[in-house]
């Protein structure tokens, strides 16, 4: 990521104010071109002056190329595009030596690295050996080709993409590989507003022109700008904090009584390990409050902590709560995309499902259909988050019982389909966590049988997918007569657990 | 009572089983399985021991916890729950310290953000954010210490056929040359037959950890140890490497698993195993402390084996057990799904808090498994 040095002119480093002056006026350029992608030009910019490469994730169409080369024009560079391909060699890449007839020599053929700025167009789309060839030249800014190394003119600057949709057929990059890239870019659609002015522009022949505003050498100089001014030992240890976690410390006498044990009786691994936890989330909240209210619980408690750190803990958690509503909005979009590209065959239902995830978890849920789509969600981004090995479902059928009661008593959904959808619902929750616990029957907060008729169906879906999710019953004999069938049948031999005496396990651990 | 203690009733109602075999509160709480793993039967050799290595070494750690030489049988006992009871306390305090290291360094804000009340304390999950933080204690061997105690207090403190010296020398060769003593050993009353003798040590021997565990809380911080029995698969692995078997193990074997007996002692069928775990304090324990029983293959094919089996489930419930755990499938269709896996692609089978293809499991815990099908177990 580091500029080459010899290729830096240095006694050309302008004062900090000139480099500002100069992004100013090369983002001021691109935004009258790139319309409604402010952030995305910010980073772009950010990342030129540091030296280093993007990862673009995007839909197609939504002006990467086009950036590309208005950035180009802004300093007066080259711009190259590479459309990737299953087929792409590593040397459509870098280039080759081709044999000329009429000289009798090898000529060169540059590769259409040579340039300033690279659009390498869906990266993923190419196989791992021609990925390598491109990521090998961003590393190490030269290219080799029948044993001469040829050095790439500075700047060198690779902005990759990646289609978000279509994953069938592409080559993933490797997490090592990715770290070539300084950052990944989230490309998203703009507002309604610069919508409307793309469309006039394009439409009535108003298109912009982005200017030139300095030329490479000068961007080379802001490199080097970049890289000196500041206080370089307090970027330093910012940085290598981010990197050097220290080791879990242990107390000097623990250390020495454990290593004791174990040189004594070399029993290994046995004192035991730190996990991470397992818990049950707050499904009850997330149904009946919705995930934006919670947020702004965290978001009121950091403004009323009086403690700074106990403040930004509560705002980090307002934050990633939203996060989770966009992840859910991004499941939308998603769904939206399939229905009216790939699936069209499965367009209602999926249709159906961005509705559904544009107003969960962030609202509370208000049918049957959402309640089960607002807890998937959930756990799902939990699990992205944190082992997945370690996040139970709760008492789902106590959960979700009121939503059923009122969609049955309303006639929106029948056993059937909410059948069906619970089937699908453990399906996924099976295949993505599998044997994670899902607690049915038990007792009310008044001691009463909490089996309900979506315990008996949640039991009927378990016996019919041969699940091997945990069963919970409460001693009554009917869910225990259903709990032999479900032994008798052999298929989901789950654990009976007998919830009449876990009061008294409440008292005695509080 | 709940009241007293700041915990509100209403949280009874959110209990719910978590990952295996937990229950915790949901939604608010943190419960992290397998914090401390403490392994019963070392703590005994070593007490037994007098506080040396094998090798005659003292062990300064230990030093003040054992003596020398036992003059009665509760003499030994105490200096067991003392030499466990300063291991858990070395362990106990070496979680909390890892505990909020991870909490600093690992903050997990989203899953903090779900758990109440993380949000409006402005704490993370392992920071003491949630209303409850659990560090389970997971006490492994418990019933192969109650059955070793038996055969210690019978053969040396009453019967006088052995001394302690002899009986750890014996063990540590694995018997070799001491038959005579293994079979001694074995003779003594074993938890899990309905025995009175061997379920009062077992009773005896839980309720000393559970105490020592519980002496871990009151410190003032967030976290509360909690006793537990959950080994899932685990005994078998801790038991190719735990100490020697003062209750007749023989080296490698695998030791008792969760509430359950060790396999070879456990000779009354599946009701005495039921009869002995339901004595048990399980009551004080924090999880479902499951029970593992494998019952005929052909028992439930008719009205008439169904209905021993409800009555069975119906009258270990009514005793007062937490979690049973059953397999109904006959060692002759594991051995032979050993032999030809692909054959049986889709044989799924109990473990222990999961349940789990049979032919994903490794060598050692599929021969745990015939073997305690075998057993009843």
């Amino acid at each position: 990521m580091i500029p080459d040095p010899s290729s830096t002119p240095m006694a050309a480093a302008p004062p900090i104010h000139e480099l500002t002056d100069l992004i100013q006026r090369m983002r001021h350029e691109i935004r009258s071109v790139i319309l409604g992608q402010e952030t995305v030009i910010d980073q772009v910019l950010a990342a030129l002056f540091a030296g280093g490469h993007i990862l673009l994730e995007g839909k197609p169409g939504l002006g990467k190329t086009h950036l590309v080369a208005t950035l180009a024009r802004t300093f007066g560079g080259a711009s190259g595009r590479i459309q990737f391909t299953p087929d792409l060699m590593p040397s459509d890449v870098t280039g080759f030596r081709l044999f000329d007839m009429k000289s009798q020599t090898f000529q060169l053929r540059q590769g259409p690295v040579f340039t300033n700025l690279l659009l390498a167009d869906e990266i993923n789309r190419a196989p791992a050996k021609t990925q390598a060839a491109l990521l090998e030249v961003m590393q190490e800014r030269q290219v080799t080709i029948d044993g001469e190394t040829l050095k790439l003119s500075p700047p060198f600057m690779t902005l990759a993409t990646q289609n978000p949709v279509e994953h069938e057929g592409t080559y993933p990059l490797p997490e090592a590989q990715l770290d070539r890239f300084l950052m990944e870019i989230d490309v998203g659609y703009p507002d309604l507003e610069a919508e409307r002015r793309m469309l006039k522009a394009t439409t009535i022949g108003d298109e912009a022109k982005a200017k030139r505003v300095c030329g490479p050498d000068d961007l080379l100089a802001g490199h080097f700008c970049a890289w000196t001014s500041g206080d370089w030992d307090d970027v330093c240890a910012k940085a290598l904090a981010t990197l050097q976690i220290p080791p879990c410390p242990v107390d000097a006498e623990i250390a020495a009584t454990l290593a004791d044990w174990q040189r004594a009786y070399a029993v290994p691994g046995w004192f035991g390990s730190i996990g991470e936890g397992h818990h049950t989330v707050d499904f009850h909240a997330v149904l009946t409050r919705g995930v934006a209210a919670l947020a702004a619980e965290a978001d009121a408690a950091a403004d009323a902590q009086a403690d700074p750190e106990c403040a930004v803990t509560s705002r980090g958690m307002a934050v990633a709560l939203r996060g989770l509503i966009a992840f859910a909005q991004r499941h939308a979009d998603a769904a939206d995309i399939l229905a009216a590209t790939v699936m069209p065959a499965r367009a209602a239902a999926l249709r159906r499902i961005a509705e559904s995830c544009r107003r969960v978890p962030g609202a509370p849920a208000t049918s049957f259909f959402d309640a089960l789509q607002a807890v998937w969600l959930t756990y799902l981004a939990i699990g992205m988050v944190e082992s997945p090995s370690a996040n139970s479902l709760g008492a789902l059928d106590r959960l979700l019982w009121p939503y059923y009661q009122r969609d049955l008593a309303n006639g929106v959904i029948d056993e059937e389909e909410a059948g069906e959808l619970l089937a699908h619902f453990l399906l996924k929750c099976g295949s993505y966590a599998e044997g994670q616990a899902l607690t049915l029957g038990g007792q009310d907060e008044k001691g009463a049988d909490a089996v309900n008729d979506l315990t008996r169906l949640f039991l009927r879906v378990i016996l019919a997918l041969g699940s091997r999710n945990r069963l919970s019953p409460s001693a009554y004999m009917t869910t225990c007569a259903r709990t032999t069938w479900i032994y008798w049948h052999g298929s989901a031999p789950p654990a009976s657990d007998n919830r009449v005496i876990t009061p008294k396990r409440v008292v005695a651990r509080c | 009572m709940l009241t007293a203690r700041g915990v509100p009733p209403v949280d009874l109602a959110r209990l719910s089983i978590n990952s295996c075999m937990g229950v915790v509160v949901s939604g608010a709480e943190l419960d992290d399985m397998w914090a401390v793993v403490l392994l019963l039967p070392l703590a005994l050799e070593v007490a037994v021991a007098g506080g040396r290595a094998p090798d005659g070494t003292p062990l300064p750690a230990f030093a003040s916890c054992c003596r020398e030489t036992y003059h009665s049988f509760n003499e030994l006992f105490e200096a067991y729950l003392r030499t466990s009871a300063s291991t858990l306390e070395c362990l106990a305090a070496r979680y909390r310290q890892a505990a909020a290291y991870r909490a600093q360094y690992y903050p997990n804000p989203l899953l903090s953000g779900l758990l109440d009340a993380c949000r409006t304390r402005g704490l993370d999950r392992l920071a003491g954010g949630p209303r409850y933080h659990s560090a389970v204690v997971e006490g492994f061997g418990w019933a192969n210490v109650s059955d070793a105690l038996v055969a210690i207090e019978t053969l040396v403190f009453q019967r006088g056929v052995v001394t302690l010296p002899q009986l750890l020398k014996a063990a540590r060769a694995d018997y070799v040359g001491h038959e005579e003593l293994r079979r001694m050993v074995g003779d003594c009353p074993k938890y899990g037959n309905d025995h009175p003798i061997a379920e009062t040590m077992a009773r005896r021997v839980l309720e000393a950890f559970i105490a020592a565990v519980n002496a871990q809380n009151g410190t003032g911080d967030h976290v509360a140890f909690r006793a537990s029995l959950h080994t899932l698969n685990h005994h078998v692995t801790m038991g190719a490497c735990a100490p020697v078997g003062l209750d007749g193990r023989r080296y490698g074997a695998p030791l008792n698993k969760q509430l359950g007996p060790s396999i070879w002692a456990a000779l009354s069928g599946p009701t005495a195993v039921l009869a002995s775990a339901a004595r048990l304090p399980v009551d004080a324990l924090p999880g479902g402390q499951a029970l593992d029983i494998s019952l005929p293959a052909g028992m439930l094919d008719d009205a008439a084996g169904r209905a021993r089996f409800l009555a069975l489930l119906r009258g270990y419930f009514s005793l007062g057990g937490a979690d049973l755990q059953v397999n109904t499938l006959s060692p002759a269709m594991l051995r032979a799904a050993q032999d030809d896996p692909a054959a049986y692609p889709n044989l799924i089978v109990r473990v222990a808090g999961y349940s789990e293809y049979f032919h994903k499991l490794a060598r050692p815990v599929q021969d745990d498994l015939i073997t305690r099908f075998e057993a009843g177990l």
